[in-house]
């Protein structure tokens, strides 16, 4: 059975008076330990795409399984649920909490979870080890350099051992050898731990690192 | 549970302004809020009490006396006026110790004759009261056993015991048996007010004396160690309810006033309700327009305080859907934590009403009435933190709960 099948998939925002197609007619399959990029422009519906995955966004009409599971028919707190133990996020601008330390930051999700309230910390620790950024548990996030912050990043979306790492530009913010370190924790925990990846970007350095490619243009998505 | 506290601490840590905000506004709305509904309570306890004791058509008479002698006198020139059908004089007040050992504070006692007993019979929480028709030396012990001596865990069957040394300088003892423990906090026939007493409030008051039973025997055996307060003193206010025939005409009653008014201070009962009702109509003419004010403030200010705190955070509530909070979760979340500040405003009010307020007023009757009494401030308690449990126990309840794989095939295609 694949992680991820959506069949048929529309997504429509209102913009004014009128609805603008973000997703049309989109089909996908994911299979479970796949590296996937999605590629695409600006505004091509990359970032929607990723959304409606990771249960953040709704959609229209068509049909989207998880692991078997119909999404659609989740409520918000089986939404919810999903992704605190299933599904991890990794963001271009991080998405972490400033006046957190590292350690806090990796911890957090777990406070959504059902793990034991003494095992958090040893979790975070763990998750912050595999991520290479250890060391740095006790540093407040604003004082890391941005790859610091997205190996946090890493870290707080692998902590709760999900699935799925949905990345959403992962790379954009930073310069090109961080860039490929960062990749290079993603492509290790993909071959090492099975979890399966998938990668939005514009960048095809970093798409060709991903075992397959997919291409989204106007809402319409297009394999390789 | 742990885990939900956790959460609501970082919410409380990064919304502290608005948090702060909440407490300081709450305890001062609190505060205000209690202090009307306590003078509220106040006089329309005192009001109910006087009006159920049927003394609206009686005459609250007042007249100073100079010595013990003249009281009889005073009586029997009351009783001669047609019309007059009985008198219930105030209770007289005794101090003596309750324990051998000589440098212990003195209890005050307050001596209750049958017909003042019977108009105003105390509310008691447990116990039958006092039983006129046998000799026996009962007492009453109220407002939570406030008066020096007196044990904790006072029971109805107990018997009070003190020894003192008599006139003849020898030791004897006068045991009393407690039968009824006052409710705490109500008004008694305290009839401290002068001829000036216009109100039920200066009529009625609180009081921690111990309550006895008036008996010749008690009397004889108090005054012996304690002496006459009115030749000690010198002066006294002598205070007593003039009872009417109830078929009398308000020109008759009239007439009866103006009778004890010739021989000291008289009002008519109706007249003191009368007052009573104008100034409480007085003062919620003052307090409705600002209890309105303070309500509709309140709300206000909290709605906008959490509607603001939504935007301004709106960032992090992202992040945390992101990693797994519902909607429901998050509004829990700071639903809770809102409860949290106003149970602490809550906490800081009674703080500042018992310890604050209470020790730096004179008129600390308006606040122990009803502010200070924990049958009022309760519900106030329980409400905030029933509010919290909630909430708690319902994000407990999701935190908990189920994950992909406890789904059972809810949603599987």
């Amino acid at each position: 059975m694949p992680l991820i099948k959506i069949s048929n998939l529309n997504k429509t925002y209102p913009v004014g008076k009128g609805k603008f197609a973000a997703l049309k007619h989109v089909d996908l399959t994911v299979e479970r330990g796949e590296m996937l990029a999605v590629m695409g422009k600006s505004g091509s519906g990359k970032t929607t795409l990723l959304n409606v995955i990771g249960t953040l966004d709704s959609f229209d009409s068509g049909s989207y399984l998880y692991n078997g599971h119909n999404v659609k028919k989740m409520t918000d707190g089986a939404k919810a649920n999903l992704r605190a133990s299933e599904i991890g996020f990794v963001h271009q601008d991080f998405l972490l909490m400033n006046r957190k330390t590292a350690a806090q930051n990796v911890a957090f999700p777990l406070y959504f979870g059902k793990t034991p309230y003494g095992r958090i910390k040893k979790l975070a620790a763990d998750a912050l080890s595999k991520a290479g950024v250890l060391e740095q548990a006790d540093k407040h996030v604003t004082d890391m350099s941005g790859g610091q912050k997205q190996r946090v990043a890493i870290a707080r979306a692998l902590v709760a051992k999900p699935s799925l790492i949905l990345a959403d530009e992962p790379t954009g913010a930073l310069d090109r050898a961080t860039a490929d370190e960062i990749m290079g924790v993603l492509l290790e925990l993909n071959r090492k731990n099975g979890i399966t990846v998938i990668v939005v970007t514009h960048d095809t350095e970093i798409a060709d690192m991903c075992g397959r490619i997919v291409y989204i243009k106007d809402g319409r998505l297009m394999e390789e | 549970m742990k885990k939900f506290f956790g959460l609501c601490f970082d919410f409380i840590c990064s919304a502290k302004l608005n948090m702060i905000l909440i407490v300081v506004i709450c305890t001062v709305v609190w505060c205000t809020l209690s202090v009307m509904y306590g003078n509220y309570v106040y006089y329309t306890d005192s009001y109910n009490m006087f009006n159920d004791a049927g003394a609206a058509d009686d005459i609250y008479f007042t007249a100073v006396v100079r010595s013990r002698a003249e009281i009889p006198k005073l009586r029997e020139r009351i009783l001669a006026i047609p019309g007059v059908t009985g008198i219930a004089e105030k209770p007289y007040p005794c101090r003596l110790p309750l324990s051998d050992d000589p440098d212990t504070d003195y209890a005050t006692f307050l001596r209750f004759e049958e017909a003042l007993y019977r108009k105003f019979t105390p509310r008691l929480i447990k116990g039958s009261g006092f039983d006129y028709s046998s000799d026996s030396l009962e007492c009453i012990v109220t407002n939570k056993y406030k008066q020096p001596g007196v044990p904790n865990n006072v029971h109805v069957g107990d018997r009070l015991k003190f020894k003192y040394t008599d006139t003849d300088g020898e030791i004897a003892e006068i045991v009393f048996n407690v039968v009824g423990i006052g409710a705490a906090n109500r008004f008694y026939p305290v009839m401290d007010g002068g001829g000036s007493a216009s109100e039920t409030v200066s009529v009625l008051g609180q009081t921690s004396a111990i309550l006895l039973k008036y008996s010749p025997l008690t009397s004889d055996a108090l005054d012996k160690v304690f002496g006459d307060p009115i030749e000690r003193r010198g002066v006294d206010l002598y205070t007593a309810f003039v009872e009417t025939d109830g078929n009398l005409s308000e020109n008759e009653l009239d007439g009866i006033v103006e009778a004890c008014d010739r021989i000291g201070s008289a009002a008519l009962g109706s007249v003191i309700l009368a007052n009573t009702k104008t100034e409480l109509d007085s003062n919620m003419k003052i307090y409705a327009p600002v209890f309105m004010f303070l309500s509709v403030f309140l709300i206000t200010t909290i709605v906008c305080l959490i509607t603001l705190s939504i935007y301004r955070y709106a960032e992090s509530y992202t992040i945390w859907r992101i990693l797994g909070g519902s909607r429901l979760r998050v509004v829990a979340v700071i639903f809770a934590s809102y409860s949290v500040c106003i149970a602490v405003s809550l906490i800081m009010m009674n703080i500042i009403l018992h310890i604050v307020i209470s020790g730096s007023i004179v008129d600390l009757e308006i606040f122990s009435t009803c502010i200070l009494d924990l049958k009022t401030t309760l519900p106030a308690y329980a409400a905030a933190f029933l509010t919290c449990a909630m909430a708690a126990a319902i994000t407990n309840s999701m935190v908990q709960g189920h994950d992909l794989r406890q789904l059972n095939g809810k949603y599987k295609e």
